[in-house]
């Protein structure tokens, strides 16, 4: 049983790792960048738009090397982490992930809203809802990037994803003129049977920036689901988890 | 069953096809310092690990007594992200410690050790092996434990800090706190131990007070080849 005291000090741990993690910085510093010029070259609407989509990646690159590089250096070896205490630690690294990653991106969205707001173009009943979609996105990366780097180092938990999208949007794209229908769907939000509705939710699995759009708000409890079985086999795996030799 | 500290019961662990830790059965009396020894492999650091929670026992039951434990392993790893400095706070955190209390601790175990305090405001990684190791030891004894479990003391320290790190093993055994010490060095632990295990493949084959073992003639070296080395040669 793990004290409130030693929780504390794992929130400022993983805090900590984040703050001196040169990723960190550079994902931040690069959403600034590409929002800002969206927002100098087209429009603050057009920069909110861009802020939605790429927002949940900053969540997923904070996930970077945040477990099994840790278990492997011995680190987790220490008084700190006595009786189960690693165990504790590493499923906090999901919340406090998420609780930073989101804190930084609502500010950044207050931003961009707040202009928006004070000309009477903010459209309040769409942009809240996406944003929510974004952050809810955002969350299940972290605990897609945690669930991967109890099985990969460094920074090739993000890495896998974001190579899994490319390949994914390339072969779209080289088999666009024979189906047609996942962009279809994509477009319209519709789906002709569960068979092809199932397929999207796969697809989404990987690629979830697809579900920030309107029509796809309503599949925000599947997704939970999703994100429900990763938590689950999260903590599955970490509770088994044990410190063997290096 | 009040004067011991620590109880292990049957407790077995196997890694894949190696059975590390045979039905290990033991208590450790409060305020004794133990001599944990065993060759190579022989199953010391499992059997450290699964006290600390680190290994979960296949079977067999552990209790444990202390209220705060101390642990400083054979090669001390740190988050590399950290300062000495920083990391002594958050350890005084997790032990509810005050600020005033850290840092005369900090001050009284670093020159016990000769650790020097400016290193403190350095990255842990940055430190040398030995450094390493009195690192290690400084953030244990800040937790003022009331069981300390240290995996090969000495290893990568210069002889004037083993006899610093001596010295201390015995004002805390004097203090009333309880030492679990797993080492190679027989000299060492002979100036020291109150009570010796020996743990040859996994099994525990010898549990007593080192007392009783020099009443029949024996020393620390003797006993350690007959039951640890029996069989290797």
């Amino acid at each position: 049983m793990v004290d409130a005291e030693r929780r504390a000090v794992y929130s400022r741990l993983i805090l900590r790792k984040l703050v001196s993690s040169k990723v960190t910085w550079v994902a931040g510093a690069a959403l600034l960048v590409v929002v800002g010029i969206f927002w100098i070259k087209d429009s603050n609407k057009t920069a909110f738009e861009a802020f939605l989509g790429l927002s949940p990646y900053f969540f997923l690159f904070l996930t970077q090397d945040m477990i099994r590089g840790e278990v492997d250096s011995g680190s987790l070896e220490n008084v700190l982490f006595v009786d189960g205490g690693y165990k504790t630690y590493l499923l906090m690294k999901n919340r406090v992930v998420a609780g930073a990653a989101a804190a930084f991106v609502s500010g950044l969205a207050v931003v961009l809203a707040v202009p928006m707001a004070v000309n009477g173009t903010f459209p309040a009943r769409t942009a809240i809802p996406l944003f929510l979609m974004a952050l809810a996105v955002g969350i299940y990366f972290v605990l897609l990037g945690n669930t991967l780097s109890l099985f990969l180092k460094g920074g090739s938990n993000a890495m896998i994803v974001i190579v899994a999208q490319a390949v994914f949007f390339v072969w779209q794209m080289m088999s666009l003129n024979r189906q047609g229908g996942f962009m279809t769907y994509l477009e319209t939000g519709t789906f002709p049977d569960f068979g092809a509705r199932l397929r999207f939710m796969g697809v989404a699995a990987v690629i979830p920036n697809l579900l920030i759009k309107s029509r796809f708000v309503l599949y925000g409890l599947e997704f939970l689901l999703l994100a429900a079985a990763l938590w689950g086999f999260q903590r599955y795996k970490v509770g088994r988890l044990e410190l063997e030799r290096r | 069953m009040s004067e011991d500290i620590l109880k292990l019961s049957g407790v077995s662990k196997r890694y894949r096809k190696v059975e590390a830790v045979r039905n290990a059965t033991f208590v450790l009396r409060r305020a004794a310092l133990t001599a944990f020894l065993g060759e190579n492999g022989a199953g010391k650091t499992t059997t450290i690990k699964l006290i600390l929670g680190f290994l979960t026992p296949d079977a067999g039951a552990i209790e444990k007594r202390p209220e705060r434990i101390g642990y400083v392993p054979e090669q001390p790893a740190f988050s590399p992200w950290l300062t000495g400095a920083r990391l002594l706070e958050y350890t005084a955190r997790a032990g509810s410690l005050s600020r005033s209390d850290l840092e005369s601790r900090v001050r009284e175990y670093a020159r016990l050790l000769n650790f020097e305090q400016a290193l403190l405001e350095r990255t842990v990684r940055t430190y040398s092996l030995g450094n390493h190791k009195k690192f290690s030891y400084l953030q244990s004894l800040i937790l003022d434990p009331d069981f300390l479990i240290v995996d090969e003391p000495f290893t990568a320290l210069d002889p004037v800090a083993i006899k610093s790190v001596r010295d201390l093993f015995l004002d805390l055994k004097r203090q009333g706190r309880t030492l679990l010490l797993s080492s190679h060095l027989i000299s060492e632990m002979e100036k020291i131990c109150d009570d010796v295990i020996i743990i040859r493949r996994g099994e525990i084959v010898f549990h007593d007070e080192y007392g009783r073992v020099r009443e029949t003639g024996k020393d620390l070296e003797n006993l350690f080849l007959e039951f640890a080395g029996r069989g290797s040669s």
